[in-house]
């Protein structure tokens, strides 16, 4: 029994021993704001300075015994905003290759994107960014003797609510994502995903137009791809009313992930031409295979195509109503739209979190795209519009689009595809690009960008 | 004691593998083993390529990248527009005379004497020699600055490139 206990201690030691740095003067244990509180009350007063700085922005200088990885630190500068944690900054005295080995230990292999030596990695609670101060020399020449210095920039919106939620996605690994391509000749087109609208274009002639489809596909492999031509505008810029003889859509969608540098087309057609050439002017010879539609006022094309598997579904699929049953299917949708439009006039986060979260974190755990850093880089500029907007409009003229199989839909505006919601600000405009589906309990939900 | 001493031993083991293993030669990128064919996304997959525009990649980490056994500063990459190969590999050396000078030579014994640009498929500027070696699968080009055996050193960093041609 007692070598057991031996065993115990020992297994005790070790463990005090691996994770040596518990004290929370070491730097890289301040996660949240809660920590720093706690720091900054056992400071004496003398060695916390605050700044005076613009409303709502705090700055401070504390001085202590600090240490990052192991490397003595005197003065640490903070700024929070809105009380949150925005920034810790710092730089060591010394033990700049031994501060780089400690993160590349704890978060891999840094990211250097300019020729200095400069180092940055991403973690799901904050950004960190290595430097070297006065060193003109290069990272495999770098010692202990030059001092680093570091810059933590915290993602922390919502008082950490996204944070928590973000801790539990599963960590991304081998993913694909689907891209289109599309080119046309006379025409102009609209590309459905499994009934979603993807992608819209009334110009005639564009080579390479892209647009992201991941959001888009369904659970299992098989995705329906339609193409819908529509007359579009003439060289003068003129509407036309009917399909141009040369009305040609060629569509190509390319697989990619970040695992590899390659994109191959998994699927690439083109709209049919007619089976018989025709003339096109009469004293010349010059003949064309026309689109089989010319003449027509429009026409679709439907082409599946197949993806690795697709695991998730949208949690809406399971449950929603068909909205074309639905009588006042507009009005219902319209109140929804208008929720949003009051939770950012009213600068109302917990609002907009209950209406949008829920969609943003089946993003962020369903496409390897959203990886999570990135859904809660998605989830700040939400927040942060919140704050910076007045005016959200919603338009005036308005129709309802609702997905081939009923069960989504969303309000753009009369006679264009744009969304009817927007916030505008005095550069540029962020569509509120949201559908919504109502579930079985008559409830709406917004449900996909 | 004996068990507590094993207890020890398999503590310290499970210590050791918690800890990240140390770097592996192969999480080096050696340039000159590249083919037209390799994914090196995926054949690195620890190191942060950066995408630049639609069909290109950079990676700037000299820790990690060597041609010829010697560090480079930095590499862009790319893609053919088959979307499926590598087109052109150009890497940017460090100012040091004696590894371009050594490149050269290593690059002369493997395939004979260098020649002039005849294909047009690398730039250069005034100031430069271009030198372009061929083999099957590649045209390879080294820019280094003129009169490179007289002057005593160099201000400008050689460049080194490689063009991949289709079979």
């Amino acid at each position: 029994m007692n070598k057991l206990y031996i065993g115990i201690v020992l297994l005790y030691a070790l463990l005090m021993a691996s994770c040596g740095h518990s004290s929370l003067t070491a730097i890289e244990n301040i996660h949240h704001r809660q920590q720093l509180d706690s720091l900054v009350a056992t400071l004496p007063k003398k060695q916390v300075r605050v700044d005076s700085v613009p409303v709502h922005i705090l700055v401070m200088h504390l001085e202590g015994d600090f240490t990052y990885y192991g490397q003595p630190v005197k003065e640490v500068q903070v700024e929070m905003k809105e009380e949150v944690i925005v920034r810790i900054s710092f730089h060591t005295e010394k033990g700049a290759l031994e501060v780089l080995n400690g993160l590349e230990s704890a978060f891999g292999t840094g990211l250097k994107e300019s020729s200095g030596p400069d180092l940055s990695w991403k973690t799901v609670e904050k950004n960190i960014i290595f430097n070297v101060s006065d060193y003109k020399g290069n990272l495999l020449t770098l010692g202990n003797k030059e001092k680093s210095y570091i810059t933590l920039y915290f993602n922390q919106p919502v008082n950490n609510k996204v944070t928590s939620a973000y801790a539990t996605v599963p960590g991304t690994s081998a993913g694909d994502n689907y891209r289109l391509e599309v080119d046309n000749s006379e025409c102009g087109y609209r590309v459905y995903v499994n009934g979603f609208l993807a992608l819209t274009h009334l110009s005639a002639n564009t080579l390479g137009v892209t647009a992201d489809i991941n959001a888009y596909l369904q659970k299992g492999s098989k995705q329906t791809l339609t193409v819908e031509l529509l007359p579009g505008v003439d060289f003068d810029g003129h509407p036309r009313t009917r399909l141009h003889q040369e009305s040609v859509v060629t569509v190509a969608v390319h697989k990619w992930s970040d695992q590899s540098c390659f994109s191959p087309v998994i699927l690439q057609f083109q709209t049919p031409n007619a089976d018989t050439m025709i003339q096109l002017e009469p004293h010349y010879y010059k003949a064309i295979r026309a689109s089989r539609f010319a003449g027509q006022p429009s026409a679709t094309v439907n082409q599946t195509f197949t993806t690795t598997v697709q695991a998730f579904e949208l949690p809406a699929y399971a449950t929603a109503t068909d909205i074309r049953k639905i009588p006042d299917a507009k009005e219902r949708v319209l109140a929804h739209y208008r929720k949003l439009q009051t939770a950012y006039q009213n600068k109302d986060t917990q609002q907009l979190a209950s209406l949008l979260f829920p969609l943003e974190q089946n993003k962020a755990m369903a496409w390897h795209l959203y990886k999570p850093t990135d859904g809660q880089a998605q989830w700040k500029n939400i927040t942060d519009l919140a704050h910076i907007t007045d005016t959200v409009t919603l338009a005036e003229n308005t129709s309802l689009y609702i997905t081939p199989d009923g069960r989504f839909a969303k309000l753009i505006v009369d006679g264009r595809d744009d969304p009817a919601c927007y916030i505008e600000d005095a550069n540029k405009v962020y569509p509120l690009d949201y559908y919504v589906s109502i579930d079985k309990n008559n409830e709406p939900h917004f449900v996909v960008e | 004691m004996k068990r507590s001493l094993l207890y020890c031993l398999l503590l310290s083991t499970l210590w050791a593998c918690n800890r990240p293993a140390s770097k592996k030669p192969s999480d080096i990128i050696q340039i000159n083993a590249i083919t037209r064919e390799s994914d090196l996304l995926a054949d690195y997959p620890t190191l942060h390529f950066i995408r630049n525009g639609i069909s290109g990649y950079e990676y700037n980490d000299e820790r990690y990248m060597q041609l010829m056994g010697m560090p480079v500063a930095g590499m862009s990459i790319a893609i053919d527009e088959d979307k499926l190969h590598l087109k052109r590999i150009s890497v940017e050396l460090f100012k040091n005379k004696q590894d371009a000078v050594n490149l050269k030579e290593k690059l002369t014994a493997l395939y004979g004497k260098p020649g002039a640009d005849s294909t047009g498929e690398f730039y250069a500027s005034g100031e430069n020699d271009l030198l372009v070696w061929k083999n099957q699968q590649q045209l390879i080009g080294l820019s280094l600055p003129k009169n490179m055996n007289t002057v005593a050193e160099i201000t400008e960093a050689p460049t080194f490139q490689i063009f991949f041609t289709q079979p």
